[in-house]
């Protein structure tokens, strides 16, 4: 009788497995639930909007990121994870995008939830327009890894601004 | 079934060794009592509640545990159980008559230690609150039902007190011991997105678990669980969390019901 | 004939139902622009359906002025300098995305007792300098913040009553801000500064929020006397939040019920003093923090008091922790008895979040004690202090009558029904 619930077991358990081996290359983006997704790195709440980005790790444990900045900042702290995949939102039509075959847009202007000013396009015409319409530089997803992202440039050029007025005086 | 009830009520009742319970009970609730004296009457769960929540945890599923099995391998050995063979008593009748006459008489003793330590609480000044107590009385008749029904469960497997007390021990140390150790032991081999629903499935598996949570949830602590059970808190804190509550009790005992009663149809045969 | 007598009974009726606002055709805006720069107009009261611009330096007093907006337009644009409002009531029906109620820009204005129900954001402060915003009462749906700051320096909120927005009050990029007696709740951020310097929060109450006060990108920020409690719905509820917070200044706050009290990631340099942090289930959690003071804070009645990881260079000392054992053996109200505390949850549920159904598992304490942490990870007081001012004047709560109630029912019935059980058959 014991015996047969050890044998019952470790076949549920190697069926998991089973299930679980299966589809492992596909990694599909997960949905954002604005109530309870909150960013992996900064802890602010994460909104389904144009700035949200995601990353599956190999084990298919989920991040979430309210900026792409952050998404950066994760991977710059944690080289050692096995990332999947990763995704980021369009900043137009609000559809989940692979990283690595997006188009960014960079401009202090743009404001981003934690102020690194990047934003995302799954077309690079649609990119190219937007910078027509008001400023920033193109950027590949190649470009992000080596990109400075310092956050917020605007407050710290005015800071420079008013430590040279400062030292004027 | 019954007369079953009463007579387990009253032969119970009468045993000089079932009053150690009192003791027992009101000195663990009047120290209890007393450490929530720094609390000011908190009424939200605090540590204290937490320790308390813990003790029970601790205690109740092992006593009620070994009461259940011991009063089967009692009379497994003195042989009562072979004179009821010649009765023209049903099995289920058996278990359902022990089973509510333990249930009463521990539900007696404890609800009148409870009653006796808030008593000492207030004389000794404590400052206790009504939902406080109301939650952590519920909660530990939760724990008695499903694990006297437990121990009744564990009784129809063995022929002495001995082994009785050896499996009750190894049940109570699995299920509330090293449950966390355990089961993070084995979900480390599972892939990642199978952790979650595994947590969920365990909840419900151990009974001393969906209770815990289930206090802490109508306790309005849910939110402590994290994002992954946002869904479950919500579920139990709504009126249907009654209801599933009340499911889960029957399916519960139901469950170790027929099992307790196809094991003992089996060693009725043999 | 009964047809006109219709058509007058309803003229009548229309004038006397909109006959304030035919009155008032005067509008709010022909009365403002005919003040001279610097003087008083007193609006003439009534509800009015227009949108105001004020541009010059004006006094305007508003009393019983209520504008209904229906456009996704500001109802009140504020620019220039030294425009003070007062006494006026707005109520938005539409919502408009990024928009604003009122939508402010200049220096030197001064906004009192105004109060705004709307969907879009209360108040929009966009390079505003040097004003004052006292008695704004904000009733929103949710869905925008109620104050917005951008760019906008040496402002002082007072006394600021906000429902129910997304954040009460929302600074970016806006030094020398100061922030006192304000109230937040049923929102999502009470307080929420990102990359703003010098902040003073004081005396603020945010309670039922999903975060009391959520600080990221700050230095030299004094939050001090703050009541942030009963955030604790939400599952990633807490009291205060400091996210790369620098050289400031937390004192004298009482964070209790929160579901999280503290949590401090990316912190350098602060001092952490004399607050109370009392009946969260998990009182504090810190992630890389280092070089911060942490002495006399009172940590009581909290589930799990204190975890940490990657934190170093920290001084935390003599802080009253009420599980701790204490022992005073010199007489200095300071305990010889290190108060020590493990990470093992902390670092168990980052890794893999739904163990987070453990917390305060009975197995789990068990666990933690046999693979204890080594030393150096564990937060150490090493002079817990035996006592805390926090401790006296607290009104105990007590229900003496309905729990002696109980216990007497407890009693005799179980007293009845264990007689009868034994009298039985």
């Amino acid at each position: 009788m014991k015996f047969s619930i050890v044998k019952q077991s470790v076949l549920i358990f190697s069926l998991l497995f089973l299930i679980a081996g299966c589809g492992k290359t596909d990694y599909k983006p997960a949905a954002i639930n604005e109530k309870t997704d909150k960013c992996d790195v900064c802890h602010m709440a994460v909104k389904d909007d144009g700035f949200a980005s995601e990353i599956i790790l190999e084990n298919e444990k989920t991040l979430k990121f309210d900026d792409i900045g952050c998404m950066y900042k994760w991977k710059s702290e944690n080289k050692d994870e096995k990332i999947g995949n990763s995704f980021i939102k369009d900043y137009q039509t609000k559809k989940w995008l692979e990283v690595e075959k997006a188009s960014f847009v960079y401009d202090k202007s743009i404001k981003t939830p934690m102020a690194y000013n990047v934003i995302a396009f799954g077309d690079k015409k649609a990119a190219q327009d937007f910078i027509d319409k008001n400023s920033g530089e193109l950027l590949t997803a190649d470009d992000l890894g080596s990109h400075s992202w310092e956050r917020n440039k605007a407050m710290m050029e005015e800071m420079k601004k008013k430590m040279n007025m400062n030292m004027n005086h | 079934m019954i007369n079953l009830w009463f007579s387990e009520w009253k032969t119970l009742t009468r045993q000089r060794s079932f009053y150690t319970f009192l003791f027992l009970w009101v000195i663990v609730f009047s120290l209890l009592f007393l450490l929530e004296k720094n609390n000011m009457g908190i009424s939200g769960f605090t540590n204290i509640s937490g320790t308390i929540v813990n003790i029970l945890l601790y205690l109740l599923p092992l006593f009620m545990m070994m009461n259940g099995s011991f009063s089967i391998a009692n009379e497994m050995e003195n042989g009562q159980w072979r004179l009821l063979c010649t009765y023209p008593v049903s099995i289920a009748a058996y278990i359902g008559g022990k089973f509510l006459g333990i249930f009463t008489a521990q539900t007696l003793m404890f609800t009148f230690s409870f009653g006796v330590s808030m008593l000492i609480g207030l004389i000794t000044g404590v400052p206790l609150s009504l939902a406080w107590l109301v939650r952590i009385y519920w909660f530990s008749l939760l724990l008695i039902f499903a694990f006297l029904m437990m121990g009744i469960f564990l009784g129809t497997f063995v022929k002495t007190k001995w082994q009785a007390f050896t499996l009750s021990v190894a049940a109570w140390f699995f299920g509330i011991m090293i449950w966390p150790t355990a089961l993070i032991a084995i979900l480390g081999l599972m892939p990642y997105p199978l952790i979650e629903p595994l947590m969920k499935l365990a909840m419900f598996i151990n009974p001393a678990e969906f209770f815990r949570v289930f206090l802490m949830i109508r306790w309005d602590s849910g939110a402590v669980f994290g994002q992954s059970y946002d869904s479950v808190v919500h579920l139990f804190e709504s009126g249907t969390g009654i209801i599933l509550l009340i499911l889960y009790l029957l399916a519960y005992f139901l469950l170790l019901f027929t099992f307790a009663i196809i094991s003992l149809k089996r060693r009725r045969m043999t | 004939m009964k047809n006109s007598i219709k058509i007058l009974l309803v003229l009548v009726f229309v004038s006397l139902f909109f006959g304030k606002e035919a009155w008032a055709q005067n509008s709010l805006q022909t009365q403002i622009n005919a003040a001279p720069v610097g003087g008083v107009v007193k609006l003439k009261a009534g509800t009015y359906r227009e949108r105001i611009v004020i541009n010059k330096p004006v006094v305007v007093e508003a009393e019983g002025v209520i504008i209904h907006n229906c456009s996704s337009k500001p109802a009140i644009t504020i620019t220039g300098k030294r425009v003070r409002l007062r006494d006026i009531k707005l109520v938005d029906c539409l919502s408009g995305k990024n928009s604003a109620a009122i939508s402010i820009s200049g220096s030197g204005h001064q906004l009192h007792n105004i109060s705004v129900t709307s969907e879009k954001i209360a108040l929009k402060l966009k390079n505003v300098q040097k004003s004052k915003f006292e008695n704004i009462r904000i009733h929103g749906q949710h869905k925008e913040n109620g104050i917005d700051l951008w760019q906008s320096e040496q402002n002082l909120f007072q006394q600021c009553e906000i429902k129910n927005v997304q954040d009460g009050i929302y600074l970016e990029n806006s030094n020398h801000n100061t922030l006192i007696k304000n109230s937040i709740e049923h929102s999502r951020y009470g307080v929420h500064v990102m990359f703003s310097d010098h902040i003073t929060l004081k005396q603020n109450t945010s309670t039922k929020n999903v975060t009391g006060a959520m600080i990221m990108g700050v230095k030299y920020a004094e939050i001090k006397e703050n009541q942030l409690i009963d955030n604790q719905q939400n599952v990633n509820a807490q009291g205060l939040l400091l996210y790369d917070v620098h050289h400031s200044n937390i004192r004298d706050n009482t964070i209790s019920h929160n579901r999280l009290g503290m949590y401090i990631e990316d912190s350098s340099s602060n001092t952490i003093i004399q607050n109370k942090v009392e009946a969260n289930f998990i009182g504090t959690q810190m992630k890389k923090m280092t070089k911060t003071i942490m002495e006399e804070n009172a940590f009581i009645a909290n589930v799990n008091v204190i975890q940490a990881t990657s934190s170093r260079e920290n001084q935390i000392q003599h802080n009253y922790w009420d599980g701790a054992l204490t022992l005073d053996t010199d007489g200095n109200h300071k305990s010889n008895i290190a108060f020590k505390a493990d990470p093992y949850f902390l670092t168990l549920t980052s890794e893999t979040p739904p163990y987070q159904l453990f917390f305060q598992h009975p197995g789990l304490v068990l666990l933690q004690k046999m693979l204890k942490s080594p030393d150096e990870m564990l937060v150490t007081d090493q002079e817990p202090l035996m006592t805390s001012d926090w401790q006296k004047n607290v009104q105990v709560k007590s229900e003496k009558r309905s729990v002696l109630l109980l216990s007497l029912l407890l009693i005799t019935g179980s007293l009845f029904l264990l007689y009868i059980g034994r009298k039985k058959i």
